[in-house]
C-alpha cells in the first residue's frame, strides 16, 4: 500500500505563513474599530445620563484614532484606549456628589461582547481568510 | 425583586463587618449638608444600578445584571484603606472570591470585582471606590 500526498503540506505552509501578517492587520483593525465604538457609546451614555452640571462632560471622552502596537520582549500587544482626558471639573466623584460615574463601565458592558465576537471570528478566519 | 431588595442584602453583608451600621445611601450620611447628627469617622456609601446583559441566541436574557459600587470614606488615607479592607471582607469570602447573595429565593452569581479607585483626598475626608458586578 502506498499513500501519496501532494500539495497539502505546501498549502498548509503557505497558509500558516500568512497568519502573523493577517493577525497583525486584522487585530489592529478590530482594536481600532471597537475602541472607536466604545468611545462613541461612552459619549452617548455620558450625554444621556448627565445632569445640568455635567452636560458638557461627554465632550471630554475621546478615543485613539489608530491602534498602537508593541512587539518585543518575547511577545506583542496591540492596544487602543478610550475615555475622558484629564483635567477639568471631576464628574461623578466624591462622597458628597452622588453615585460614581459608571459611563465607561456601562459602555464596556455593550462593547465587550462585540469585541469578544470580533476577536473570535477573526481567529477562526485566519486559516481560511475570506471563508 | 427590586433594586431595594438587592441593596438591603448587600448592606447587611457590609454591616456585619466593623463598619457596623455606617452604611448609607448617597446624601444620607448623618452630619452631611444639613442632615441631623455628626459625620461618622468611617463609613461606606452603597449604590447599585442595573447593567446591560448581552442577549443570548434566542434574543432574550434570563438574568438581571447589577453593578454594585461602594465608596469607603474615613478621616485619613490610612483609615480609608482599612475601611476598604472591611468592605472587601464583607463582600468577598477569600480575596478575589466573591460571596453569593440570595434575593427573593434566587441565588446570585458570585460578586465579581470590577474596578477600584485608589484612596484620595475627597473634600474633608479621604475615600476610595470599589465596584463589583453580579447577576441574579
Amino acid at each position: 500500500m502506498r499513500v501519496s500526498v501532494s500539495g497539502i503540506p505546501d498549502d498548509l505552509k503557505r497558509d500558516c505563513a500568512k497568519i502573523p501578517a493577517l493577525f497583525y492587520q486584522q487585530g489592529r483593525r478590530i482594536i481600532r474599530e471597537d475602541v472607536a465604538d466604545g468611545g462613541k457609546t461612552a459619549r452617548r451614555i455620558a450625554r444621556f445620563k448627565s445632569g445640568p452640571h455635567g452636560s458638557a462632560y461627554y465632550k471630554r471622552i475621546t478615543w485613539d484614532k489608530s491602534a498602537s502596537s508593541f512587539v518585543g520582549f518575547g511577545g506583542g500587544s496591540i492596544s487602543g484606549e478610550y475615555g475622558p482626558h484629564a483635567g477639568g471639573t471631576p464628574v461623578g466623584g466624591g462622597w458628597r456628589h452622588g453615585p460614581p460615574n459608571t459611563d465607561l463601565e456601562n459602555s464596556l458592558d455593550l462593547i465587550r461582547p462585540k469585541f469578544h465576537r470580533d476577536v473570535d471570528s477573526m481567529l477562526n478566519s485566519l486559516f481560511w481568510p475570506g471563508a | 425583586m427590586s433594586e431595594q431588595d438587592v441593596w438591603l442584602v448587600l448592606s447587611a453583608l457590609l454591616t456585619a463587618t466593623p463598619l457596623d451600621s455606617a452604611v448609607y445611601d448617597y446624601g444620607k450620611v448623618p452630619g452631611e449638608s444639613g442632615n441631623a447628627g455628626q459625620l461618622p469617622t468611617a463609613f461606606a456609601l452603597l449604590s447599585i444600578e442595573r447593567r446591560y446583559v448581552a442577549p443570548n441566541r434566542s434574543g432574550g436574557t434570563d438574568r438581571t445584571g447589577y453593578r454594585v459600587s461602594v465608596r469607603f470614606v474615613a478621616d485619613t488615607a490610612f483609615n480609608a484603606r482599612i475601611v476598604g479592607g472591611w468592605v472587601r471582607d464583607g463582600l468577598e469570602s477569600t480575596p478575589g472570591r466573591g460571596k453569593r447573595i440570595t434575593v427573593g429565593g434566587v441565588e446570585s452569581t458570585p460578586l465579581t470585582h470590577e474596578s477600584t479607585t485608589a484612596v484620595e483626598k475627597d473634600e474633608d475626608r479621604f475615600s476610595g471606590l470599589v465596584t463589583y458586578t453580579l447577576a441574579l
